[in-house]
């Protein structure tokens, strides 16, 4: 017997690919560090801008808001063109309603109840993503908790367990215990020898025994122990109620192949560890929030068509789309571009050739959300699910219930399917929306057999056909930041580029809002300098 | 064949990617007449009207103004036919069919990390319509998806077998997710539809040699 070494990185991705699809390797990923941890300090304050120095900001996301605001704090002239008619980018939320198209030319009307909406980009704020949240403190945009992990939510195998979806709380408990049966076996086989004395030994039994709620020399098996924590066949009640029994633990190996476990990842990654945050209302009332500073700067209805520099001023040359043979021009000091690189590479921009290499680099991922409304919250009342997510391996991937009015009556809104990045989801953006709602309550009531009766309505958000980002966001590899990744986020002459394609936690808001303080900095750094030397 | 192929490829490559130079370097060559006010410090503007002298032309000719090659307006500019809208159809009630698990999904799903359908016509439409869309015509919002209608790239099946496998911009490559045989069905898909009557001779082979 050889001591085992750790695994390593790769054979983990590999494990994790395996069991659990490519969501949880991306949410893997980021842990591990190709998206770092959020870098945020303290509050920007710049100041001291070059007096009559100006600033084009090209897209008013999150990343451009953010540079918008610091650098008109500075005391910069400061102007914002948007394509949108709307400020927030892909910040965005669907609310009862509205009326979008999408690049297919399919129009979607949503006709959820008042107030519900569904959130077809970002969703949720871990707590260490201390730029979104200092803005939204600053800004006045009210928080609520989100809900992540669900101990009474599902995780589906629809090849396991007849189908039938299991509580979290059951397979987080049965692994527990499972692994520790075999972990005390193995220490009392002496298998582990080499590593452990008697002491250690002993201290790893005594610990196995209450980790994975062991009873009867070591064993995993139905006991109340076992059920304090994967709960009961009756649970505690009172009076001359069924007496308390404990429940029995799911089948090891049909357990162990379900692909169950690896969806458990999902709950754990610093990503989406508890506490984790929602804006009340839906994810564009941070929009909102940054656009009660600096929503006066804004321009709507303006498509970039070519970028110019001159060692003197940016000039900046754009259309609006509906009346595109008239070409406009506005011209800054300094520019701040944060249109997605999907789009930019498609723009002339004057830019050192490897930055143009870099700006048409990056492949942008695909991303399917799909908002259901249901007469009642039957997962509450049914199911006494409230919040969280359930993760499937349907097409559907997961289940998200909404975090907001428990227990209220009426309509509600929860999502029924998000697909990213895989083939699943290019297949999925390839259905008219229309066949992406009736999939998301065919596969998703395998979950919830109440869907079919309860159903109202839906929408569909496909972010590749997405007429302003082409695409969910940039799909890096450790290769093309190797590559790319420096020459893209350095000032190119004049002009810098922001947004979550330039930071190290990708498809994240806090991307968009480090990059964009990031971008504000080092562009004021160098104005004051140039201004200093011509001066001079 | 197959060498003068790869030739005509490698020329087709070289000569695709010059025009993106040029098209950068030739717009900074012609401006300087339409002005901004350059004397103002704080951000000025102007407008012009396109395809008038001295503006970035705009006009419909895609050659003129200089139509950056992966747009492939050069080929399409005037095929656009109106898309049916959905509003009607979206506004229908489902039916209790409608929500019961197609065969086709479960033929479509059947990987999460892979498509598993085999034939060129289907693997167009379950991959590649998602951003090229239903007929092929690509897209336009705030930039476009190519379109495939008489698109003079696909002469030689060698591009778009290496823009499937290895992306292009925007567009991620496919090499994890398409066998060389799905990959060379769908190039073959690609040069016999949409306009484009060219040979479906494009092989396995051939993408294992554009693979490396």
């Amino acid at each position: 017997m050889t001591t085992s070494s750790f695994l390593t990185r790769r054979d983990l991705l590999t494990m994790i690919g395996k069991t659990a699809g490519a969501a949880a390797m991306y949410s893997a990923m980021s842990s591990m560090g190709f998206a770092k941890a959020s870098t945020f300090t303290s509050e920007l304050n710049l100041s001291g801008a070059p007096s009559g120095a100006s600033v084009l900001i090209l897209g008013a996301g999150l990343a451009g808001m953010t540079a918008a605001y610091e650098m008109r704090k500075a005391g910069y002239d400061v102007t914002i063109l948007e394509y949108n008619r709307r400020p927030g980018g892909r910040c965005y939320s669907i609310h009862s309603g509205d009326t979008f198209t999408d690049l297919s030319g399919e129009t979607q009307h949503c006709n959820f109840a008042p107030g519900n909406y569904i959130n077809p980009g970002p969703w949720r704020i871990p707590y260490h993503h201390y730029g979104v949240l200092h803005y939204c403190k600053k800004f006045g945009v009210k928080l609520e908790p989100f809900i992540q992990l669900n101990y009474n939510a599902y995780v589906h195998s629809s090849k396991a367990f007849g189908g039938k979806p299991q509580r979290v709380r059951e397979v987080l408990t049965d692994i527990h215990g499972y692994t520790s049966e075999l972990l005390a076996k193995a220490t009392n086989q002496a298998a582990l020898d080499d590593v452990l004395t008697q002491e250690d030994a002993d201290a790893l039994l005594a610990q196995l025994d209450d980790w994975g709620h062991l009873t009867d020399n070591h064993k995993y098996q139905k006991s109340m122990k076992a059920s304090a924590y994967r709960g009961y066949e009756n649970w505690p009640a009172a009076g001359l109620m069924p007496k308390p029994s404990p429940s029995e633990p799911l089948d090891f190996k049909e357990l162990l192949h379900s692909g169950l476990w690896g969806m458990l990842l999902d709950y754990f990654n610093t990503s989406y560890q508890h506490t984790m945050f929602e804006p009340a209302g839906g994810m564009e009332e941070i929009a909102r929030g940054f656009a009660g500073e600096v929503g006066d700067l804004i321009e709507y209805g303006r498509q970039i068509v070519r970028i110019e520099q001159s060692d003197k001023e940016v000039t900046v040359h754009y259309i609006d789309p509906d009346n595109p043979d008239d070409v406009m021009t506005r011209t800054a000091g300094w520019c701040v571009c944060t249109i997605p690189l999907s789009v930019l590479s498609q723009i002339p921009v004057d830019v050192s050739p490897a930055m143009r290499e870099a700006i048409a680099a990056v492949p942008y991922a695909s991303s399917v959300k799909t908002g259901l409304e249901f007469k009642r919250r039957f997962w509450e009342q049914d199911e006494s699910i409230f919040g969280g997510v359930s993760y499937t391996d349907l097409p559907i991937k997961a289940i998200s219930y909404p975090m907001y009015d428990y227990f209220s009556d009426g309509p509600a809104v929860l999502l029924g399917a998000y697909t990213i990045d895989d083939a699943t989801s290019f297949t999925m953006s390839s259905m008219p929306a229309r066949e992406r709602i009736a999939l998301a309550v065919a596969y998703g009531k395998q979950i919830h057999p109440q869907y079919e009766k309860e159903f109202l309505s839906g929408v569909s958000w496909s972010w590749h056909l997405s007429p302003w980002s082409l695409g969910c966001y940039g799909l890096w590899t450790e290769q093309l930041r190797e590559a790319h990744y420096d020459t893209l986020c350095e000032i190119d002459n004049r002009m810098v580029l922001a947004g979550e394609h330039c930071s190290y936690i990708p498809a994240w808001l806090e991307g968009a809002i480090l990059s964009g303080m990031d971008a504000s900095k080092r562009l004021h750094e160098k104005a004051t300098a140039t201004a200093r030397a011509r001066d001079a | 064949m197959l060498k003068n192929n790869i030739t005509f490829t490698l020329l087709f490559l070289g000569i695709g990617t010059l025009p993106l130079m040029t098209s950068a370097q030739g717009n900074s060559s012609d401006d300087g007449q339409e002005t901004a006010v350059k004397s103002q410090p704080a951000s000025s503007e102007s407008t012009y009207k396109g395809g008038e002298s001295g503006g970035p032309n705009l006009a419909r000719d895609a050659g003129e103004r200089r139509t950056p090659p992966w747009t492939n307006d050069s080929a399409n500019i005037n095929l656009k036919q109106p898309r049916t809208p959905y509003d009607e159809d979206l506004s229908e009630p489902y039916s209790a069919d409608d929500f019961k698990v197609k065969p086709e999904w479960e033929k479509l799903f059947a990987d999460h990390n892979r498509f598993s359908t085999t034939t060129g016509e289907e693997l167009y439409h379950t991959m590649c319509q998602a951003c090229h869309m239903v007929d092929g015509q690509g897209a336009s919002g705030a930039g476009d998806y190519p379109s495939f209608v008489g698109d003079e790239r696909l002469r030689t099946p060698f591009y778009a077998m290496d823009v499937i496998l290895n992306g292009f911009r925007g567009m991620p490559g496919f090499r994890e997710e398409l066998t060389n045989q799905q990959i060379a069905d769908v190039v073959n898909y690609l040069r016999t539809h949409f306009g484009n009557q060219l040979e479906a001779d494009a092989t396995a082979d051939d993408v294992a040699r554009v693979r490396h």
